[in-house]
């Protein structure tokens, strides 16, 4: 039989994200829900937790300036390594 | 901040790439040079993470032909990347790095009784969906900032997983760890987030 610590603390995202747990641990966690309202309430907060960071999409992208010119290092470099027009003539 | 309608897929990217076409090259560098420099700082510091970068995207501009499609571009970008940053990660490093995933944890054991049971109820939100949390821009700051402040691993851990969507076995490839170890990352990045959440609905504040 599970606690709520243990549910808290190792079972929780494997069950939200419905991995990893085996039959036996998913009913485990299932049936203390039924019984645990504060664990219900958890983890439906972890689900919105999972949503609001799946949702968020944080990595700031590097800036125009940097783009611009990482784009242009980038072309120069690929036609430093390709055989030149001028070797076919 | 980014335009997302200008998000280019795999085919018209590779093709732009090879045809030496501008708009390519920045929708490259636009769209990966974020992901990358996360998992490259998973691992190296970030003066490092940004050559690993750099010189992971010349490798891949400069083997073009021998990016067969196997995998996506993304997948094969951050491939390349993470291995430029396991060669210049030090051992001392590496060791640091893999004590991040046994030590600290998740929700503390002072949040629960002895006997295992919560110590009180957990609270109640009064906001009951992302889009209503999303929609408070300082709510948006406040995750911004609890994400930025995630160890660099849980942080490499939830862009590949959670945002770029990389199956669980190509995130163990990538970042050389297993399976249970990104279990474990997401888990705790979660309960910071959780944690920051819960302050928040309770002051309005971080």
């Amino acid at each position: 039989m599970l606690n709520c610590k243990e549910l808290a603390q190792q079972y929780a995202s494997d069950y939200i994200d419905n991995e990893n747990l085996s039959m036996k641990e998913q009913l485990a966690v299932r049936f203390h829900l039924l019984i645990c309202s504060h664990c219900r309430r958890f983890v439906k907060k972890m689900r919105l937790t999972k949503s609001v960071i799946n949702e968020h999409e944080h990595i700031s992208g590097p800036d125009d300036e940097l783009v611009q010119s990482m784009a242009q290092e980038l072309m120069k470099s690929r036609k430093s390594n390709l055989p030149s027009d001028d070797d076919a003539k | 901040m980014e335009n997302h309608s200008d998000i280019w897929n795999d085919q018209r990217l590779l093709a732009g790439l090879k045809a030496d076409y501008q708009l390519a090259y920045e929708a490259l560098v636009r769209q990966y040079h974020g992901p990358m420099m996360l998992v490259a700082a998973s691992m190296v510091d970030a003066g490092q993470a940004e050559e690993c970068v750099q010189e992971a995207l010349i490798s891949a501009i400069n083997n073009l032909s021998a990016f067969e499609g196997r995998s996506t571009v993304k997948t094969w970008l951050f491939s390349i990347v993470a291995n430029q940053a396991r060669m210049k990660l030090r051992k001392v490093k590496r060791e640091v790095y893999l004590e991040d995933i046994t030590d600290g944890g998740s929700f503390s054991d002072e949040l629960f009784k002895s006997n295992g049971h919560w110590s009180q109820a957990p609270s109640r939100w009064d906001d009951n969906s992302p889009e209503a949390l999303l929609s408070y821009d300082d709510f948006r700051n406040c995750l911004d900032k609890t994400i930025n402040h995630l160890p660099d691993l849980q942080k490499a851990v939830i862009t590949l997983r959670e945002y770029q969507g990389i199956e669980i076995e190509e995130v163990c490839n990538i970042l050389d760890i297993t399976a249970s170890n990104i279990r474990v990352l997401i888990h705790r990045a979660r309960a910071k987030v959780y944690a920051m959440i819960d302050h928040y609905e309770e002051t309005g504040t971080c």
